[in-house]
């Protein structure tokens, strides 16, 4: 209390000079028409710059906050993305029975050089992929499921030595097996095809629908050559497939609905 | 001591009548360049004894200013000049102290102090009111050509009336 007297007793004029210009300025703001515009005006100016000003200050001061959500979302998103990207998979255009279950699968490691390749699908145990289900791309057969593990499968590709397909010629329907022998992954042979049977250069080679793999009718080339070999009394057919498997991205493992009953009833049959 | 209390209030009533009812209607008007005034009531704060304190003068400015305002219909306009001025009257009166100092008896007069002492000394001043009237009449910088123009004006045709008014009266209080 004593210093506030003090400080009136010494600096008393200068706080009665502030003060009286204070109470003048009101005064004049409050009384004079031109002067309160302006002082009006001044102070929304005024008003809005500082707005800005602190608004600009609170945004700059959020950025860190907003940078980390963005980072946040954007991970997500690539997450999203590369998820999508495996399993947003393209129908497969090709008119499938209505009791073969179709699972779209990518294609995540392949080899195509050796003699007994294979091809690794992103689908497993999982996504209800079992051994011996059949593998078909847009354009033929790929071909059998060897063995699953919970997220991948292997595939035994037609491409590769061990593998047999059960196919028939569309146009006369006399039926062969299909195996691979040259190192080229395009060329296919088809034999046990009886002598007597026609065959013109160009003609389809389709599944046979006989296994419990494949349905009936899926394309798998045309073709190229045939010819009897020497002392056999089968001919030997010379196939180009449709389906590049250097270049297979995507996949379809198709399962049978009736396979079991099938295939019992066929070892009942045998065991007879 | 009351002749000068006495003085001192005859020309603070004079010196506002004169101002509010006969100087003010002889404002000279520049159009769009704003007005010429002649203010003399400065001079009531420029005559106060030497010793007055400083509290009482800025009281007493800011009385005389309220006065001319309600008059001149600017209320506060004229109180703010001449609180401005009478605040640095002390500051003024230092700068220009005699060698030997004041006499705290006498008041600041052309007939104590000479008539260039009292020159500068009213010019100073006068000048600082007329300008801070103008800043604050204009309210915005913006009109600082205009400021200036009225301020030179209106200060050279005051400080010649308020001088010849000195010359003419040579008052001792």
């Amino acid at each position: 209390m004593q210093n506030i007297l003090q400080l009136f007793a010494r600096y008393g004029s200068h706080i009665l000079f502030l003060g009286l210009e204070i109470f003048c300025f009101i005064l004049i703001i409050n009384f004079n028409k031109t002067q309160k515009d302006i002082y009006l005006n001044s102070i929304n100016l005024f008003n809005g710059k500082l707005t800005e000003r602190v608004d600009k200050t609170r945004d700059y001061l959020k950025l860190q906050e907003i940078n980390d959500s963005l980072t946040n979302e954007n991970s997500k998103l690539i997450q999203r993305l590369i998820n999508e990207s495996r399993s947003n998979l393209p129908n497969l255009e090709m008119d499938i029975p209505e009791d073969y279950v179709i699972i779209p699968a990518l294609v995540c490691d392949k080899t195509i050089n050796l003699k007994n390749n294979y091809i690794t699908l992103c689908k497993g145990e999982k996504d209800g992929v079992k051994s011996g289900m059949g593998v078909i791309s847009n354009n033929g057969v790929v071909g059998l499921v060897r063995s699953v593990s919970s997220d991948f499968s292997i595939v035994l590709p037609i491409i590769n030595l061990l593998s047999r397909t059960s196919v028939s010629i569309k146009n006369s329907n006399y039926f062969g097996t299909m195996k691979w022998q040259d190192s080229n992954p395009l060329k296919m042979v088809v034999e046990e095809v009886p002598k007597h049977a026609k065959i013109t250069e160009g003609d389809t080679i389709i599944t046979s629908g006989y296994s419990t793999v494949f349905p009936k009718g899926i394309p798998i080339g045309k073709i190229t050559n045939f010819y009897v070999e020497q002392g056999s009394a089968n001919f030997s057919i010379d196939v180009e497939v449709n389906e590049d498997l250097a270049r297979l991205e995507y996949a379809y493992i198709i399962d049978y609905k009736k396979k079991a009953q099938k295939d019992s009833l066929t070892n009942l049959v045998i065991n007879e | 001591m009351n002749r000068v209390i006495w003085s001192n209030g005859i020309r603070f009533i004079v010196l506002l009548l004169i101002q509010t009812l006969i100087l003010r209607r002889v404002t000279y008007d520049w159009g769009s360049l704003g007005y010429l005034h002649i203010l003399i009531y400065p001079l009531f704060i420029l005559l106060l004894p030497i010793k007055t304190p400083r509290a009482l003068v800025l009281a007493l400015a800011f009385l005389m200013g309220i006065g001319v305002d309600m008059f001149y219909n600017s209320l506060g306009v004229h109180a703010s000049a001449l609180v401005f001025m009478a605040y640095f009257r002390p500051f003024v009166m230092k700068i220009l102290e005699p060698y030997g100092g004041y006499n705290v008896e006498d008041s600041p007069t052309i007939r104590n102090f000479g008539t260039g002492w009292f020159f500068t000394y009213a010019a100073i001043l006068l000048f600082l009111h007329i300008f801070f009237y103008f800043c604050v009449e204009a309210f915005s910088f913006v009109f600082i050509f205009e400021i200036m123009l009225n301020t030179i004006f209106s200060f050279a045709i005051s400080i010649i009336i308020i001088f010849i008014i000195q010359l003419i009266l040579r008052p001792k209080y």
